[in-house]
């Protein structure tokens, strides 16, 4: 994106210019923007400057033609039986064959003849399916493990770092930001101060040693 | 709950129940012929009016989330709930019969269209439908608005590709709680409507024209014996739908 400028109220998010090509986690207080940045991207509130997506500009376009999909931090009940709806997406944009793969990947097989009842960890996996058979350009992540534990945080971010896709992905966790993306920028008053590169290796160790308080679970 | 908000919630409720429920059975007599009729009507059209709400009122909802113009007028979805219902009946009651003024002129179209208005909507089903529908709208629209608040499933459902009428049939799916309250609470609200349907569609008749014809023609006694029944079932059905949504 270049030249974004977004307001919400007289709260106003400017960024020059803000490259996605793989993991990157937008850290930054509460207030500093974040959401706001997501959604000017995903096109659901209005916002100046140029968004690329899919090789095509899409700032112009409603959300829903933009191939960006939105996981969000509060995830959504599946409408309809969760193979039901991931059926439906999946049939939408041509994607019917990759259901199955989808829902092997996620290990979401035993959710599929569910309706209600899911945890939210789980409908968050199935939004994250549904995500997945929109056929997406790019994801759009906005706190999507704030409410999740620490195990299926672990595997909903196993999972985003083997999408090998864009990913624009918000949290207020550090330490989450350093697990899964590969680059973290870092915002403040609406505007982007800075980005570096990840540093996984160390953490992927404190990532084991946490894992292991859960070994008997495992 | 603290003791303070204990005493607060048990002193109004006991003052409610002592003027809606105790005094009143004093005067208790069994309601007049008519009552289950009038029932049942009630909640027939009521239901019919609350699903008839739901869309609109999803829409109005997202119109809102969205700000500009159109949520600006999806607003006026709530001017039955702000202005008095007596006068939503008049203004009913005014627009439809606006064809018969203009068929004084002696324009064909618009006789045929006052004909129409007097025999099938005012004081005739239709009417009933159309007044209770008006009335549901800012309660189903309140509730999609409180839910959407919580929820940003708008935003996820559009990401995917959805949009149009799809994107609300998904909404009203994914939200149930909101779509079920929605449903309930303008379907409960149905039964306490009076000012319009007075004016605008007293026949057939509803519980609420039962319950003031009642009193009208037979006294307090018969009126009570009415109300109460409504009470114990509509607030069983509220008390149902709020442990069951909760």
């Amino acid at each position: 994106m270049e030249n974004l400028v977004a307001r919400r109220g007289s709260f106003v998010v400017r960024v020059d210019r803000l490259e996605v090509n793989s993991v990157v986690s937008v850290v930054g207080r509460n207030g500093s923007g974040k959401t706001t940045l997501l959604d000017a991207i995903a096109g659901v509130i209005k916002a100046e400057g140029r968004v690329a997506a899919c090789g095509r500009d899409v700032s112009r376009l409603p959300p829903e033609r933009r191939g960006l999909a939105y996981v969000q931090s509060v995830p959504v009940d599946p409408p309809t039986r969760v193979d039901k709806f991931l059926r439906m997406v999946a049939e939408m944009h041509g994607a019917e064959a990759e259901v199955g793969e989808v829902v092997r990947r996620l290990g979401i097989e035993a959710l599929l003849g569910r309706r209600g009842g899911l945890s939210t960890g789980q409908k968050q996996l199935v939004n994250l399916a549904a995500a997945l058979l929109a056929r997406p350009c790019a994801f759009l992540m906005d706190e999507p493990t704030s409410h999740l534990d620490w195990l299926n945080k672990k595997r909903f971010n196993d999972v985003v770092k083997a999408l090998k896709m864009p990913v624009l992905y918000v949290t207020h966790d550090p330490f989450e930001a350093m697990y899964v993306a590969d680059v973290i920028c870092v915002m403040e008053g609406g505007r982007i101060l800075r980005c570096v590169g990840g540093q996984r290796e160390e953490l992927e160790q404190v990532y084991r040693v946490a894992e292991s308080f859960w070994s008997p679970l495992l | 709950m603290d003791s303070f908000a204990k005493a607060v919630v048990g002193l109004t409720a006991s003052v409610l129940l002592l003027l809606l429920v105790a005094l009143p059975l004093l005067y208790v007599d069994p309601p007049p012929p008519g009552f289950v009729e009038s029932f049942v009507l009630t909640a027939v059209f009521g239901l019919a009016a609350s699903l008839l709400s739901l869309v609109p009122g999803l829409a109005a909802a997202v119109a809102a989330r969205r700000g500009g113009a159109w949520g600006a007028l999806a607003q006026v979805l709530y001017i039955p709930a702000v202005v008095p219902p007596t006068s939503v009946g008049v203004l009913l009651l005014a627009s439809f019969s606006l064809p018969q003024l203009f068929c004084g002129g002696g324009v064909e179209t618009l006789c045929a269209s006052a004909s129409f208005v007097s025999e099938y909507v005012i004081n005739r089903p239709l009417g009933v439908l159309i007044a209770m529908a008006v009335m549901a709208l800012p309660t189903s629209f309140s509730i999609f608005d409180g839910a959407l608040r919580e929820e940003r499933a708008e935003a996820f459902f559009r990401a995917l590709g959805f949009s149009g009428l799809r994107l609300l049939l998904l909404l009203l799916l994914s939200l149930r709680s909101a779509t079920a309250s929605a449903l309930v609470f303008s379907w409960i609200r149905s039964f306490g409507e009076l000012g319009v349907l007075l004016i605008f569609a007293s026949y057939p008749m509803t519980a609420s024209i039962y319950i003031y014809q009642a009193w009208l023609s037979y006294g307090v006694g018969p009126a009570v014996g009415a109300s109460l029944a409504v009470i114990a079932a509509v607030a069983a059905l509220a008390f149902v739908a709020r442990r069951w949504l909760s």
